[in-house]
C-alpha cells in the first residue's frame, strides 16, 4: 500500500494506492492523526486507487472521522470503486461517511 | 583477577575512537558486560551493576558462569560467540543476581579484538516481563477457547467450528443455543482489531450478545438492542461485525440479520451460494436498524457463517465452492492455513440432517 499525504487548500489530502490491510492501518492512522496536533481538522481521502480494504483499514477511516468531528472538522472520501465501493454499500458505511 | 583492567581496555578502545571514554558505556540503556577470553568479567556498566547488584570491584572477581545458570562448558559458550562473527549471537538464558534472584534474559553477544586481545561484549535484556506477559497471553488464549461452545450434534443438526486467533488472543467469538422448541439461535462476531484490548472487549461483547439473544424479539431487533448497548463498551474507535441467526426446524426457515458480517456461504438444495445482505457494523451508529432475512432450508443443506479473516482467504468463492459436508469443511480448513492470513479466524459450520 502506498500513502501520499499533502496539504491542499488547508485540507489534509491522503491518497492511498493498493490494498489497505492491517499492516498499513497503524502507520496511516498514526501519520494522519498527527495532523490534528497541528490544528488541521479537514481531511479528504482519495480511495480511487484502492482495490481492497479490510476491517482494520475501515477502522482507520472511522477513527479519523471521529477525530475530525470532535475537532469540528470533516472527513470526506473520494473515488470509491469496485470492491471497495461494494463493501461500503454492503456495510452501509456509505451512510456514515461523506462521499464526494 | 582479570588480566585486562578497565583502564587499559578503555585506553585501547579510545585509541580507535579518540572521543570515547568509559563513561560512554554508562550511557547505555541496557546492561553491558565485557568478558576476557576466559570468560572473566572485565567490566560491568552502570545499568549492569544496578541490574546484578554487584559493584565493579565485585564484578571483576566473577566469571560469567557464576552469573549465567545455563553455562555448562564456558569454553564452548565463548567459542559459539566467537564463531558468530560480525552478526553477533542472540540467545536466551537465566542469570543470577547478587541477591540470588533468577532473571530470564536475552543476550546479544559479540566477539571483538582490541590490540590482539579477545573481548566478548554481552548486552543483556531482562525479559522477565515479556515472559510473564507471554504466559498471560497463553492463559487468556486458553480462557477464550474454553468459552467457545463444543461441537454439537442432535438428530436434526450437526455443528462444527473453526477458530484460530491471529496472535494468541482473538476478537472473534461465536455461540449458539438449541431450544427445546426445535429452534437453534446463534451468532458470530468479530471485533475490529486482534490485540489484548480486543480480547478484553470480546468478553463484554459476548455477555451483551448473550443477553440480546435471550430477548423474546426477532433476530434483527436483537442486533438493534445489542448495537445500542455495545457503543459505551467500544473504546478506541472500535466496532463489531455480527451475524445473528435462528434456524426454526418446525417451519424449516432460517432467519438471519447482518451487521458488518454481510455474507455467508450455503449449500442450499445442493447449490453453492454466497449470500450477501447489507447491514452496518454495530457500535458506529446508535440509531442503526437492521434488516431481517429468511430462507428455507432442507435436509442436506450446509451453512457456513464466518468472520472476514477467513472469508478474505477464500479463492473466489462464487466461482468455486465445493459441495458436500466434508469437502467444503476441508476447503475452509485449508484456506485457514494460508500464509496470507492477517486476522483472527472463526467459522460456524452447520449441517442440516
Amino acid at each position: 500500500m502506498k500513502a501520499d499525504i499533502k496539504m491542499i487548500n488547508n485540507k489534509v489530502v491522503i491518497t492511498l494506492e493498493g490494498s489497505f490491510y492491517v499492516e498499513d492501518a497503524l502507520l496511516i492512522r498514526t501519520k494522519a492523526l498527527s495532523y490534528f496536533q497541528d490544528g488541521h481538522n479537514n481531511f479528504l481521502i482519495d480511495l480511487s486507487q484502492v482495490d481492497y480494504i479490510d476491517s482494520s483499514g475501515l477502522g482507520v477511516l472511522v477513527a479519523l472521522q471521529k477525530r475530525a468531528l470532535e475537532h469540528h472538522g470533516a472527513l470526506q472520501l473520494h473515488g470509491l470503486t469496485g470492491v471497495v465501493k461494494e463493501l461500503f454499500e454492503l456495510t452501509r458505511l456509505n451512510k456514515i461517511f461523506e462521499i464526494v | 583477577m582479570n588480566d585486562l583492567p578497565l583502564e587499559e581496555l578503555v585506553t585501547n578502545i579510545t585509541h580507535f575512537f579518540p572521543d570515547c571514554s568509559y563513561w560512554i558505556f554508562d550511557m547505555l540503556n541496557d546492561p553491558l558486560l565485557l568478558l576476557d577470553e576466559f570468560g572473566m568479567i572485565l567490566f560491568m556498566n552502570d545499568k549492569a551493576r544496578n541490574f546484578y547488584g554487584h559493584s565493579l570491584e565485585e564484578a571483576k572477581q566473577l566469571h560469567i558462569a557464576q552469573l549465567d545458570l545455563k553455562i555448562t562448558v564456558s569454553a564452548k559458550y565463548l567459542h559459539t560467540i566467537r564463531k558468530s562473527g560480525d552478526a553477533g549471537y542472540i540467545f536466551l538464558s537465566t542469570h543470577k543476581k547478587k541477591s540470588n534472584e533468577l532473571v530470564p534474559i536475552q543476550i546479544h553477544a559479540r566477539y571483538i579484538t582490541v590490540h590482539d586481545k579477545s573481548v566478548f561484549a554481552l548486552v543483556i535484556k531482562d525479559i522477565s516481563v515479556e515472559k510473564q506477559l507471554k504466559q498471560e497471553f497463553e492463559l487468556i488464549s486458553q480462557l477464550q477457547k474454553n468459552m467457545l461452545p463444543a461441537k454439537y450434534k442432535n438428530p436434526l443438526i450437526e455443528i462444527r467450528s473453526i477458530y484460530r486467533p491471529y496472535n494468541y488472543v482473538s476478537g472473534d467469538f461465536f455461540d449458539f443455543k438449541w431450544e427445546n422448541n426445535h429452534i437453534l439461535h446463534g451468532y458470530i462476531f468479530d471485533i475490529m482489531g486482534h490485540g489484548l484490548a480486543t480480547a478484553f472487549n470480546m468478553s463484554a461483547i459476548r455477555v451483551l450478545l448473550s443477553q440480546a439473544f435471550g430477548l423474546p424479539v426477532p433476530v434483527n431487533e436483537k442486533l438493534t438492542w445489542f448495537n445500542q448497548q455495545a457503543i459505551p463498551f467500544l473504546e478506541n474507535d472500535s466496532f463489531v461485525a455480527v451475524l445473528g441467526f435462528s434456524f426454526d426446524f418446525n417451519t424449516k426457515q432460517l432467519t438471519y440479520s447482518m451487521a458488518g458480517i454481510n455474507q455467508f456461504l450455503a449449500i442450499n438444495q445442493k447449490k453453492s451460494l454466497v449470500i450477501q445482505k447489507p447491514g452496518i457494523f454495530a457500535g458506529l451508529d446508535k440509531n442503526a436498524v437492521y434488516e431481517q432475512h429468511t430462507m428455507s432450508f432442507f435436509s442436506g443443506d450446509i451453512f457456513y457463517f464466518m468472520t472476514d479473516g477467513l472469508f478474505e482467504l477464500l479463492p473466489a468463492p462464487t466461482e468455486y465452492f465445493p459441495s458436500g459436508c466434508t469437502a467444503s469443511y476441508r476447503w475452509l480448513c485449508k484456506a485457514m492455513r494460508s500464509p496470507a492470513c492477517r486476522d483472527d479466524i472463526s467459522a460456524l459450520c452447520l449441517y442440516i440432517k
